[in-house]
Formats: structure tokens, sequence, C-alpha cells
């Protein structure tokens, strides 16, 4: 993860972190990351459209997740699912 | 004392709430300087109690009426304060009680108190708590595990004869397993989390620990049911503990999960186990679930954008910390959430908005989706075959407070036997099935099927009656 992602992200996550505290973070990303990396190269059965995003709750699949729905905070803040 | 001999002695009139929850008091002033269990004590404890005992004394007792029982600091209560042991929340209390503090107030439980635990629910040692350190019962220089570190510990040392905690990804059964009692992570849905502070809402979960599997089921039973304000809750089928014949149980001892990193102990303790299963005429052999080896990376990438997103209302403005005269909106915002939040908190915010951006969200949080679902099925089959699946709860004893792994990608790996469990909503326990050549106890992990709660309990309830349980050095000298 680059400088500019790190800064990215800490806007994007409403943390403000000094220079320092930016570098240790981008540290641990790194190895975050690398861990993380590992599922990229699974090879994973076809996608069921209809279930993807929606099938994390097993019991109740017509439920969405209230977790990702945007937060009632009004206009200054959004979750932050699209960088650019 | 289990809780329902407890239940009898009070029935009968041999002992009063009053006195046990005396006792449980005296013991944490005694010995909870040292501990750390508790981030608060109800100063309305022994009132409780007195109230419990003319319920007892009409002969209108329920199971939990007058029992002391402790709460992890994420659970809502309207008259205590409600942290998740974070400094985000210093001093906040809740308008409203969760749905299983209700439950349990309707029963006449006394709620001694709110139990340490990493900061948000975030971490497997109760060492990210903002406040205070915990300390395992077993062996002081030692963590409890976490994140409901508070609550195991407490229950071990003897401050409570049961407490709530809530799993993640281990939250219960880590620390069960490094404190010697037994904690179960119900099938997700049957408890309602209405009151728990969410972190990750599509793997959280409340449930008990407490010193037996017996007990375990006794307040599962008090807190679970479907609730109207938690849409994920649902109905169980109707079961209770029972004795059960092993003979011909099909049990499964996952490969994935007793190879790599697992200390040699640990194994030993777990296998031994499966052993004595075998003896009593289970049908005990190796099994495999080859996606359990992602189910690291899966559970963080999950738990993580969830939590990204759940902490956002965290924002200076409705609960808790605010910076002093912030500049701007941005910088209130922005600062609260520097000044309030810990690093594990933050590093966790921060991987969950980069797997949720654009551009990475296909690569990460989509495809942790679909591998989550892949191990659920993996289990599914499984589950087939076998009433039951065995392994260790973690690859280690509990680690002293030096040994913490600073590398944080060493530190998530450490979750690797209980996170899959999780991703898959499926019941699964920690129950002590051996100690270390320096005493520490090893859990063993038992995973059921989907609502097999009271199976996987009665198994370990079978398991608890042969085993020769420990108590805590600490407590042995303390009391």
């Amino acid at each position: 993860m680059d400088n500019t992602n790190i800064t990215k992200l800490s806007g994007l996550s409403k943390i403000h972190f000094t220079l320092e505290e930016l570098e240790e973070m981008n540290k641990d990303m790194e190895s975050i990351m690398r861990l993380m990396d590992s599922i990229k190269d699974v090879e994973l059965p076809p996608e069921s459209g209809s279930q993807l995003g929606t099938n994390i709750y097993p019991l109740r699949p017509d439920i969405v997740i209230p977790s990702l729905d945007p937060p009632q905070t009004g206009k200054y803040y959004t979750i932050p699912r699209i960088v650019e | 004392m289990d809780i329902s001999e407890l239940r009898v002695l009070m029935d009968k009139k041999e002992i009063s709430s009053a006195e046990v929850v005396k006792t449980c008091l005296e013991r944490i002033s005694a010995s909870d300087n040292t501990i750390g269990a508790f981030l608060h004590i109800n100063p309305k404890a022994l009132e409780t109690a007195a109230q419990a005992q003319k319920r007892i004394d009409a002969g209108h007792a329920d199971m939990f009426t007058g029992i002391p029982v402790g709460l992890k600091d994420n659970l809502c209560t309207m008259d205590m304060p409600t942290t998740c042991a974070s400094r985000m929340l210093e001093g906040f209390t809740p308008p409203y009680d969760a749905a299983v503090v209700e439950k349990l107030r309707a029963q006449g439980a006394v709620l001694i108190g709110k139990l340490n635990m990493d900061e948000f629910a975030m971490g497997a040692s109760t060492s990210t708590s903002y406040y205070k350190k915990t300390r395992n019962p077993f062996d002081i220089t030692r963590v409890p595990g976490g994140s409901s570190g508070g609550s195991a510990a407490a229950v071990s040392a003897g401050f409570c004869a049961v407490s709530l905690g809530s799993d993640t990804g281990g939250s219960i059964r880590q620390p069960a397993s490094f404190c010697g009692v037994s904690g179960l992570r119900p099938t997700y849905g049957r408890v309602s989390r209405y009151g728990c502070v969410a972190f990750a809402s599509s793997l959280d979960q409340i449930g008990p620990i407490a010193s037996s599997a017996k007990d375990c089921a006794l307040l599962l039973t008090a807190i679970e049911g479907k609730d109207t304000r938690d849409q994920t809750s649902t109905e169980g089928p109707p079961a209770r503990i029972r004795d059960v014949s092993l003979k011909g149980k099909r049990l499964g001892l996952i490969e994935e999960l007793i190879v790599g990193d697992v200390e040699d102990e640990t194994l030993a303790a777990v296998e031994s186990a499966a052993l004595w299963y075998e003896k009593q005429g289970a049908f005990v052999e190796s099994v495999s679930l080859p996606m359990l080896k992602y189910a690291v990376p899966a559970y963080y990438l999950i738990s993580s954008a969830e939590a990204s997103a759940n902490l956002s209302r965290f924002d200076g403005v409705r609960y808790g910390y605010r910076p002093a005269n912030p500049e701007s909106y941005e910088s209130l915002v922005s600062g609260s959430r520097r000044d309030a939040f810990g690093w594990e908190v933050k590093r966790r915010i921060m991987l969950g908005s980069y797997a949720l951006c654009s551009g990475y969200y296909d690569d990460y949080y989509k495809r942790a989706v679909r591998l989550a679902d892949v191990i659920r099925s993996e289990y599914d089959k499984a589950f087939e075959t076998y009433d039951a699946l065995l392994s260790p709860v973690s690859p280690m004893a509990a680690f002293t407070f030096d040994n913490i792994p600073t590398d944080p990608a060493r530190l998530y790996l450490a979750d690797i036997c209980t996170v899959s469990a999780a991703l898959a909503g499926l019941p699964a326990l920690s129950t002590p099935c051996g100690y270390t050549g320096n005493g520490l106890p090893v859990g063993l992990m038992i995973t059921g099927a989907r609502w097999d709660d009271y199976g996987i309990l009665s198994l370990a309830d079978a398991f608890e009656r042969a085993f020769n349980r420990k108590r805590p050095a600490f407590r042995e000298v303390g009391q």
C-alpha cells in the first residue's frame, strides 16, 4: 500500500493520523494485506448472483446487510465504499 | 457449585440470594485489584438480591432468580455504564437494556457488574481495553484471552456464577479456553443481538460463559428466542441439554485445525479428549475441510468491513468523547476518532474501508463473502456424516503479556480455530480438556450443525462429568 492510499484511507475512515502514525499504520496494513491477499487466487465456484452479498445472514437471506446501510448521520458522513 | 445446585439450595432456604451475592462481592473486593475483570460493579446488587429473595420466598423463582450474573461491557444496561472498554464511550449509560439483559432482569437475576473486554470486542487478549488489563486467574502474568476476557476471568475466579460474553470470531470460546471454563457461541440467530453494541453484525452473537456446559445450557435457555427488534433472531427448535449415549456418535476431528502451529501440549489434550469419546463408543475420525485455511482472511475482511460501517456512528456528536474546541465539523469527527479509538480499532476500520473501496471490493470483500459461503457448504456437507466436529479452540494455551504478537497478521492467524464456525453461523463451544505442563488450561472446541446447540452442550457435559477440572491456583490461594 502506498502513502497516497493510506492517506486516502484515513480520510475515508474519518480518522486523523500524524505522519508518524500513518507510517506505522502503513507498515501494519502491509503485513495485514499480505495475509488478505492469500484469498485472491483461491478458486471459487461460480457465483450465484441472487445470493451474493446477502447470504452472509444464513438464516434470513431476504435481509440486506444492515451494517452496510448508510448511517443516519446526515450529509457529512458517507460509508467509505468508493474511493474516487 | 453449579446453578441448579444453587437453585435448589436457594429454594430450600438453605442459602439466600444476598449471601451468594455478598460472597461474590467480597471475592471481587479482595481479588479484582489483581485480576481486573470488572469495569463497573453494580452498586444495587444487594438491593436486587433482596428483591429476588422476596420472589424466592413467595415460591415464584425462575432458574436465575437471585443468581449473580456478570455482563460483558458491550451489552447495554440502562442502570450501569456501557463503554465497550473504549474511551469513545467513557461514562456512557444507554437509555435502554439489551434484550438479553431484559430477559435476565425478568428472571430476577442479580446483574453484578460489567466486565472488561477488548475495545469494541476487537482483540484476543483483553489488552486493547482502554481502561485496564485483565489477568488470567490461572497465571496472572498471562492474558485471559479475548475479547470476552473479563467475562471468562470473572467466572474462573469465582466472582460470579455465570457471565455473558459475545463472540464475533471466537471471543467467547478462546477466553473460556484460556481461563479453564466453558463457553458457548450459539447458532447465529438463536439469541437476540438487540442492545449488543455492534462490531460485525453478520457474525456477532451473545452467549454464556460458565463453570460447566450444563450451566451454559441453563443460561442459553434463559436468553434465547426470537426478538422482533433483531430481525436476524429466530426461534430455534425446542431442545434442552440431555444425557446422551455416546455409543455410535460420529465425531470428526478437523484436520486443518490440528496441523501447523498447534502446540504439542494442546494437540495432546485435544487428542486425548477425542480418544475418551472413542472409548465411550463414539466413532472418531479425521475430516478435511480444505477451505478452512482461508477462514482467517475471509473473517477479517468481512468483520472489518462491517466494523468500519458500524463504528461510523461514533463521530463525537451523539456519543461519548468529543475533543475540546474543534475548528470544523470535519476536525470534530476525525479528532474524536483519533483521540478515542485505540490502535487496533483504527487498524480494523482502515482495513474495512480498504476492503470496501471501489477497485478492491471485488478482490477482497466480495471474495471473502463467497469464501464464507463455501466454508459454510463444507461444514454442511460434513454434518451429513458427523454429529459434531472436534478441534482445539486455540493453537496455544494462554500467552504472557510480553508475548502478544506485534505483527498484526501473526496475531490474527492465532484465530484460525475459531473464526470458521462464526463465518458459517454454527454453534461451537469450548470446554476444558487438559492442562499444559505449567498448569494452563487447554480447551476442546465442539462445533455442531445449525441449531444443535444443546446437542454439543450435551456432548461437552458428558465429557465434563468424566474430566477432572482444576480450579485456578489464584482462587485456591485467594479464597
